[in-house]
C-alpha cells in the first residue's frame, strides 16, 4: 500500500527542526577563551538558539546550530568570546 | 517609458496611474510589495493619495468600500487568508455596487499555509459577483489595473474587480515592462464620477440598507447578476478602446493561440500559459495539431467566446490549480464543461495545484493528452519523499493506530523546545520564547499563529516542539486557545495553555478574540513578543510600531504613537500582567512562572528587538532590550490583583537618545524629533511608576 502523509498535516514526532542545521549560516564564529570565562552562564541565557552548552562548570558552543550573531561575544563581562571571521 | 519591474511594482503602477484616492491594505506575504511599492509613491508625492494601514484584512476591505461609498476611488491588495478574512465586505461591497478594485498576488488558503499560488483564494470567491482578472506577466497587471478601473466604474456594470497575480511567479519577478504616461491614461480613464453611490449633504442618499422582503432581495441580486451578463461585452470595448490608445490588444476575456486547425486545445490561466505557448510551438514543429485557449477573465466567464473558439477541437485538456473538492475536479474544468455541454470534444482535466510547471512539465503533460483518447480527471502531482514521511512520524502512528501507541513524553527537566529553527540570527522574539519555554513543561499545549515565531509549533514536516502544539488563524488565535483550553478541562487534563503571539496578531488583528478570551477568563499564558511591526512579512507598521519610527509602509516615519496594549489588557478583570525584556532573563523567567502559577488569564509583554527591521548588528539584541528599560521607553512591572510592583527600576534614566541611535529606522531623526521623543516617554514613564505607588 502506498503511504500517505498523516492526514490535516499533523506530525505525530516531537523536535524535528533538528534537521534544520544552521551552521553554515555563519559568517563570524565565536571561540570561547575557556581561561577567561567566569561561568556567569549569560552566554547561555542570551544564546537565542541554545547552542551554548554547559556541562560541568565547562562551557562550549554547538557549531552545527550557531549562526553567528555575536550576542554572547557582545555580552561577555568578561570578553571570554571573540567573534572571528569563518574561514571558506 | 519602459522600466524593469517586478509585478508589484507593475501592478503599483497601475494603481498610480489609475490616480487611485484611497488605499487601504494588511501586510501578508507575498502582497506586501504592492503595499510597499504604493507606501514609498505617496511618500515620495508621486501618487496623490491616502494610505491607511489597516487592522486586518477584513478593516482594509471595510475602508476601501467606505472610501468608495464616499465616492472616491479606493484599492486594496491581500490574498489566501487575507481575502478569506475580507469575505463578508466583498459580498457588501459587490452589493452595494462600490467598485473597489483588488490586486491580488495570489496565494493558496491554508490549512495547510503555503506561500504557493493555487488561485483557491480567488476563485473560491467566483460567486461574490466580482469580477476577476488573471494575469500572465506584469505589463498585463498594470494594464489590467487601469482597465479594471473602467469596466467595473462603467454605469452599466458597478462591480468590484480582482487583478490576479500569482504569488512568487509574478510578484517577486523582474520583466520589462511599458509604463504609459499620465497623460495618456488620463484621457482613457476620467476620474471617478459616480452617480449611484457617494456622500453630498445636499443631495442625501442612503447605502447598503438591507432589503428584508424576498422580491426586492431577489430584484437586487438579480442587477448583480445581470451587470455581470453585461461586463462580457463592456470588458471587449474596452480592451479595443485600450489598444487604439496603447497599442496593446487584449482581446478581451479570452487569448487562443494556433486554434484554429488544432485538434487538442489545451486550456490555462495565469503565468502557466507562456510556457505552454512555447511548447505548442514546439509540439506544432513536430506535426501536432496542438493550440492552447488562454483563460483571463474568469468572472464573468467567457462561456460564448470558448464555444466559437473551441467549435473544432476533438481533445481539450483543462489545466486547473484548484479544485472544488467534492465535484468531478478542477474548477475552471467544470465551467468548460458547462460551457461546452453540447460540444462532442473529449475533456480531460489535469489539476497542477501549486506546483511550479516547467517546459519539461508541459511536455509530458502534452505527451499524456496526444495519446490518450478517453476522458480523464488526474492529479499532476510531485512525488512525496521518503525522508518527510519519517519527518512527520509516520511510524509512531501507523503504531497507534495499531494500538501500540508510542511514548513521547519528554522528561522532568528536559526541555520544551529542540534545536534548529529558521530565524534570523540575533532574533530578540526567540530569545523571549526560549526565556519563557525554560519555565513550561511536559503539561503544556504551545500555541503560535502567524507572525515570526509562528513556525515554533510546526512548518510541516518541522517542529522546534517536543510538547503537544498547533498552528491556528492569525485573526482569531485567543478563541482557538480558548478553545483548546476548554476542550482539555473537558478531558480532565491538567495541561496549560501557552500562547505567542507578536504585535500584529495581538495588538492589531487578534486584539478582538484576545479581548474575548480574556473576558471569559479563560486560564492561557500569553506572551506578547514585542518586535514593533510586521517583521514576518518584510518590516510593514502595526499599532505597535513608536512614534517616527521608519518602517516600508511608514517611509517617512510612524506620525501616530504607539497603542498601549497594557492598558487594553488591564481592562480586564483577574489578569496577570507582566512587562519583560530580555535582557533581564531571571526577570523574565520568574514572570512566566508566575503567570502559569496564576488562576486566570495571564499576559506578558516583551520588548523583542529585531535586528533587520530596527536596523542594527545582530549582536546588539540583547543591549537594545537593555536600553529600552535604562531609558524608561520600556518600564518592567507585574500588576497582580490590582496591584502593581516595579522591577528593574533605573536609578537614573540614561537619555532615550541612547536607545534611538543604536537603530536605523530612526537614523532620519532630527534633534528636536528626538527632544519629542524624550518627552513622550517621560510622560509615559512617570505614568507608568506614578501608577505602583501606593
Amino acid at each position: 500500500m502506498e503511504k500517505e502523509y498523516i492526514r490535516g498535516g499533523v506530525i505525530h514526532n516531537s523536535g524535528t527542526s533538528v534537521v534544520y542545521k544552521t551552521g553554515g549560516w555563519r559568517v563570524f564564529k565565536p571561540i570561547i577563551d575557556q581561561s577567561k570565562c567566569n561561568s556567569c552562564k549569560l552566554c547561555y541565557w542570551f544564546c537565542p538558539d541554545n547552542t551554548v552548552i554547559w556541562e560541568k562548570d565547562n562551557v562550549s558552543i554547538n557549531y552545527d546550530y550557531c549562526k553567528g550573531c555575536g550576542i554572547c561575544a557582545h555580552e561577555c563581562p568578561s570578553d571570554a568570546i571573540v567573534m572571528e571571521r569563518e574561514k571558506i | 517609458m519602459k522600466m524593469y519591474l517586478s509585478g508589484s511594482e507593475s501592478l503599483a503602477h497601475g494603481v498610480r496611474l489609475s490616480r487611485v484616492e484611497v488605499i487601504s491594505a494588511y501586510p501578508i506575504t507575498p502582497n506586501t510589495l504592492v503595499l510597499d511599492a504604493l507606501a514609498t509613491f505617496v511618500n515620495k508625492g508621486e501618487l496623490d493619495a491616502e494610505s491607511v494601514n489597516a487592522e486586518s484584512e477584513i478593516g482594509a476591505m471595510n475602508i476601501c468600500a467606505g472610501a468608495t461609498a464616499a465616492g472616491v476611488r479606493s484599492f486594496t491588495c491581500t490574498c489566501a487568508q487575507g481575502l478569506a478574512y475580507m469575505k463578508e465586505m466583498l459580498w457588501m461591497a459587490s452589493g452595494m455596487a462600490l467598485p473597489v478594485v483588488l490586486g491580488d498576488t495570489s496565494r493558496a488558503i491554508g490549512s495547510p499555509q503555503t506561500f504557493s499560488s493555487d488561485f483557491s483564494d480567488t476563485l473560491s470567491e467566483r460567486d461574490s459577483s466580482i469580477l476577476q482578472y488573471y494575469c500572465e506577466n506584469a505589463q498585463e497587471a498594470l494594464d489590467f489595473m487601469i482597465m479594471a478601473y473602467k469596466i467595473g466604474e462603467n454605469c452599466k456594470i458597478l462591480l468590484p474587480s480582482f487583478v490576479v497575480i500569482e504569488g512568487f511567479r509574478i510578484s517577486h519577478t523582474y520583466e520589462q515592462v511599458d509604463v504609459p504616461d499620465q497623460a495618456l491614461v488620463d484621457s482613457f480613464l476620467p476620474k471617478y464620477n459616480p452617480k449611484h453611490a457617494f456622500v453630498d449633504p445636499e443631495y442625501p442618499i442612503m447605502q447598503g440598507g438591507p432589503a428584508l422582503s424576498t422580491a426586492t432581495f431577489d430584484s437586487l441580486k438579480f442587477q448583480q447578476f445581470s451587470a455581470m451578463q453585461k461586463a462580457k461585452s463592456v470588458i471587449k470595448t474596452t480592451c479595443r478602446e485600450f489598444a487604439e490608445i496603447f497599442g496593446r490588444d487584449y482581446n478581451g476575456l479570452i487569448q487562443p493561440y494556433k486554434v484554429d486547425d488544432a485538434e487538442t486545445v489545451i486550456i490555462g490561466m495565469g503565468t502557466v500559459v507562456s510556457i505552454i505557448r512555447e511548447m505548442v510551438d514546439e509540439y506544432r514543429k513536430k506535426g501536432h495539431k496542438i493550440g492552447l485557449l488562454k483563460i483571463r477573465c474568469f468572472r464573468p466567464f467567457p462561456d460564448e467566446d470558448i464555444r466559437k473558439c473551441l467549435a473544432g477541437a476533438k481533445k481539450i485538456l483543462v489545466l486547473d490549480r484548484s479544485t472544488s473538492p467534492g465535484s468531478s475536479g478542477g474548477i475552471t474544468c467544470l465551467e468548460i464543461k458547462a460551457a461546452l455541454q453540447k460540444s462532442s470534444a473529449v475533456i480531460s482535466n489535469f489539476i497542477i495545484g501549486s506546483q511550479d510547471i516547467l517546459q519539461r512539465d508541459i511536455a509530458s503533460i502534452f505527451d499524456v493528452i496526444l495519446k490518450r483518447d478517453d476522458e480523464f480527471v488526474e492529479w499532476y502531482r510531485q512525488a512525496f519523499t521518503d525522508d518527510v514521511l519519517e519527518l512527520c512520524g509516520h511510524d509512531n502512528y501507523e503504531k497507534l493506530v495499531k494500538s501500540e501507541k508510542v511514548n513521547r513524553q519528554i522528561k522532568d527537566g528536559e526541555s520544551v523546545q529542540a534545536l534548529g529553527n529558521p530565524f534570523c540570527p540575533g532574533c530578540g522574539g526567540l530569545i523571549c520564547a526560549k526565556l519563557a519555554f525554560s519555565k513550561l513543561d511536559k503539561n503544556t499545549f504551545i500555541t503560535a499563529s502567524c507572525g515570526c515565531l509562528g513556525v515554533i509549533p510546526a512548518a510541516f514536516p518541522q517542529t522546534c516542539l517536543k510538547v503537544p502544539g498547533a498552528f491556528f488563524s492569525f485573526s482569531s488565535a485567543g478563541a482557538a486557545a480558548s478553545g483548546v483550553e476548554v476542550g482539555l478541562r473537558r478531558k480532565n487534563m491538567d495541561t496549560d495553555v501557552f500562547l505567542l503571539g507578536g504585535d500584529g496578531g495581538i495588538l492589531d488583528i487578534g486584539l478582538q478574540t484576545l479581548s474575548g478570551a480574556l473576558e471569559r477568563g479563560h486560564k492561557i499564558t500569553y506572551l506578547l513578543y514585542d518586535n514593533e511591526a510586521y517583521m514576518n512579512t518584510g518590516v510593514q507598521r502595526s499599532s505597535s510600531t513608536p512614534y517616527l519610527a521608519k518602517t516600508k509602509t511608514t517611509p517617512g516615519g510612524k506620525k501616530v504613537s504607539k497603542k498601549d496594549i497594557m492598558k487594553i489588557v488591564q481592562a480586564h478583570e483577574n489578569v496577570y500582567t507582566a512587562t519583560a525584556s530580555p535582557a533581564y532573563p531571571q526577570d523574565f523567567m520568574r514572570k512566566v512562572k508566575k503567570a502559569r502559577e496564576h488562576n486566570g488569564p495571564s499576559f506578558i509583554h516583551s520588548i523583542a528587538p529585531c535586528p533587520t527591521g530596527w536596523e542594527f548588528d545582530a549582536s546588539l539584541t540583547i543591549e537594545i532590550a537593555r536600553l529600552a528599560v535604562q531609558t524608561g521607553f520600556h518600564v518592567l512591572y507585574e500588576c497582580d490583583n490590582g496591584k502593581m510592583v516595579l522591577n528593574k527600576l533605573p536609578k537614573e534614566k540614561k537619555p532615550i537618545s541612547e536607545y534611538l541611535e543604536k537603530q536605523g529606522r530612526f537614523a532620519h531623526l532630527t534633534k528636536q524629533d528626538i527632544a519629542h521623543i524624550q518627552n513622550n516617554v517621560d510622560e509615559k514613564f512617570n505614568e507608568t511608576v506614578g501608577k505602583a505607588k501606593p
